[in-house]
């Protein structure tokens, strides 16, 4: 199903408002001296026995490089993954490594400047998507730390201004792109106006806390309609949070410890407030490993429910043979983008292609797929960031060379800002195939 | 003293003691740092994993062939090339006999030669490519091609030492020798350290992918 016209319309304006928010924030004022000391600190904190271990092992053979996206789509070797961790293993050869008394005669320390020059290397260059780790014949975890790079930026007030302006909304107004609570209530009446669906907010005993996301509210409105609508159909008892439905964490995107925590708990607490067993994060790929694996570290504890992201759910419902759904007609032949964070970073690959196989559709996989799969090109906050956009395009093609090599109708998605980026990649681009929405396949297609 | 007594004795010790000394230290100095237990529920048992990666890391997953099998290839050749000359060469497991009072069957040096001769222009390979590949030219750093020569050396003088050619056969073997101490003596110091650090980095990752379910 590709956009309908109500669709195109907000995707027009709310992809010119995502676009627009550069210097919507001032700079951060601050001496070179403090940034320097405060991104230092950040690598002194947060580098553990693992980042130790993979600091020392790399051997400079420069493979990682062969399953980057944007090296592969450009032969240009500033994009070297392991080149981007260039200012972290400074820091650590000469105030941690073993042997410091050793690297600091040989190892220069950082500056601003540096820092000012890894910027973009970390943010603009990277999407942390972590394919590198898939080659690395030492098995070097780079995306991990070029999260902590990002971090040193975030505390040396170098974090681009578009992902600034969003963390600052998530931490002020608790929303992203000014989805509050009032516009989730007249997103939520509308679709009930229109598609008679029971709406649940708040609802004491439920056992299921869906969550959802500014993109879903504004703009891909299908993948919000059709998990409630499966949701409904499974007879789930469930809800919405009206003070904490917000999935989004560009804290964790942009590399913002405090954003990323304050976020992640105002979920946290509500669900335990509500008693629920269940934590269902919506079509936004970052909010699985946020939910899904960093919440519990967040929190300090175990999480007393669970969490899966709604491509896991529907799935692991047709595995067990609760949910059945109406075959696609014409024996349409899609594929399927596994989201960075919810595939490699989650490891949710089998339930999405229960769902595609439950809707009769032939599913030819992309060359890389599953674990190996490429980022849509946008991923960790970039597809906001303006100074990313020659990048983000090199990405968006390498991607799609392999989903045209598959001869698809359509290209299957379950996360908003890939999603997001797959639609902007086609407006600077001759690439004209349909980007679907898993949820919204489902919805559309449960018995009546 | 001659060279070769000094060579095959205050000159193999000490590298031997820096290098059990040397690696000790680095590794334990990594062990140092904390590593707190997840608290998140696993999707797939972490443990079985990183055992996987360790051994499935030889190879690249297939997506990646087109592009790195080549290197691959020269990469694993070399490292099979140096362990079995290091392991099979009569005289070297004479040393090792001596050292550790183990021995096993060795090879014919017909055989143990051409290898070694091929390993050693692997290395030479190695040395090329790194100067002309773009991506490595960014990535060297002079450790890099002080390792390669230090790495060669060993192989370069006992092919020299065993087919007797250049100096006398003693100043040659004892040159081998100081060769294989300076290698020893440099591995806790630079990127040979992989020899050890391979498996637990790869053990590592394997864990952590799998911990959520992923094969890495």
């Amino acid at each position: 199903m590709s956009m309908d016209k109500e669709m195109q319309d907000s995707f027009a304006m709310f992809y010119g408002m995502s676009q627009s928010l550069k210097g919507m924030v001032e700079p951060v004022e601050m001496s070179d001296d403090e940034r320097v000391s405060k991104a230092k600190q950040v690598f002194l904190n947060k580098i553990n026995r693992d980042m130790a271990l993979n600091l020392e092992a790399c051997v400079h053979c420069g493979l990682c490089a062969e399953a980057c996206q944007y090296y592969i789509a450009s032969d240009d070797p500033k994009y070297l993954p392991i080149g981007k961790l260039d200012l972290m293993k400074r820091v650590y050869r000469r105030e941690l490594s073993p042997f410091r008394w050793f690297h600091k005669l040989h190892t220069s320390d950082i500056t601003a400047d540096d820092l000012r020059e890894f910027q973009p290397k970390v943010f603009d260059e990277c999407t942390m998507c972590g394919r590198c780790s898939m080659l690395c014949p030492m098995g070097i975890d780079i995306a991990e730390m070029v999260h902590v790079s990002r971090e040193a930026m975030v505390e040396a007030g170098l974090m681009p201004s578009e992902l600034d302006y969003m963390c600052r909304e998530q931490d002020g107004e608790g929303t992203i792109f000014g989805a509050n609570e009032d516009l989730l209530n007249f997103r939520l009446n509308d679709l009930k106006e229109k598609h008679g669906v029971e709406i649940y907010v708040d609802k004491p005993g439920s056992e299921v806390m869906m969550l959802t996301s500014g993109l879903d509210i504004h703009l891909f409105t299908d993948a919000l309609l059709g998990t409630i609508k499966a949701l409904d159909h499974l007879k789930v008892n469930w809800t919405l949070c009206s003070h904490a439905f917000e999935a989004a964490n560009f804290g964790l995107l942009a590399g913002s410890d405090s954003t990323q925590k304050h976020v992640t708990m105002r979920i946290v607490d509500a669900a335990i407030e509500m008693g629920v067993k269940t934590v269902l994060t919506p079509e936004c790929g970052h909010t699985y490993p946020a939910m899904r694996w960093a919440a519990a570290e967040m929190s300090g504890k175990p999480l007393p429910f669970e969490v899966m992201t709604v491509s896991e759910y529907l799935g692991r419902q047709i595995m067990d043979g609760k949910l059945k759904l109406k075959k696609v007609p014409g024996n349409k032949v899609v594929t399927l983008h596994d989201p960075c964070k919810v595939g490699r970073h989650g490891g949710v690959f089998d339930e999405p292609r229960a769902v595609l196989e439950e809707l009769g559709l032939t599913l030819n996989e992309t060359e890389s797929n599953r674990e190996v799969n490429f980022c849509c090109g946008g991923g960790a906050g970039n597809f906001l960031v303006q100074s990313a956009a020659p990048v983000r395009k090199l990405g968006f093609d390498n991607k799609m060379k392999e989903v045209n090599n598959t001869g698809a109708e359509a290209l299957v998605v379950s996360c908003g800002s890939c999603r997001l980026n797959f639609e902007a990649g086609k407006l600077n681009s001759n690439e004209t195939i349909e980007i679907d929405s898993l949820a919204a396949l489902v919805g559309e297609n449960l018995p009546d | 003293m001659t060279l070769l007594d000094f060579a095959r004795g205050p000159a193999m010790q000490w590298a031997l003691i820096i290098f059990v000394a040397g690696v000790s230290f680095r590794l334990i100095g990594i062990l140092m740092f904390v590593r707190k237990k997840p608290l998140s529920v696993p999707r797939g048992n972490a443990r079985l994993a990183g055992y996987r990666t360790i051994f499935s890391r030889a190879m690249p997953n297939a997506v990646f062939r087109k592009r790195v099998g080549g290197r691959y290839i020269v990469g694993t050749l070399w490292h099979i090339g140096f362990v079995f000359v290091l392991f099979f060469f009569q005289p070297h497991i004479a040393f090792f006999e001596g050292l550790l009072g183990l021995s096993w069957p060795g090879v014919a040096n017909s055989v143990v030669m051409p290898v070694a001769g091929i390993t050693l222009i692997l290395l030479v390979l190695a040395f090329i490519h790194r100067l002309n590949d773009p991506v490595l030219k960014v990535l060297s750093d002079a450790g890099d091609f002080v390792t390669l020569a230090i790495t060669a050396l060993p192989l370069l003088t006992g092919l020299l030492a065993s087919a007797h050619v250049g100096l006398r056969y003693e100043t040659m073997l004892a040159l081998h020798l100081l060769s294989i101490s300076l290698f020893l003596v440099w591995i806790p110091f630079s990127k040979l350290m992989h020899i050890v650090l391979v498996v637990p980095s790869r053990k590592r990752l394997g864990a952590k992918m799998g911990y959520k379910g992923v094969k890495a």
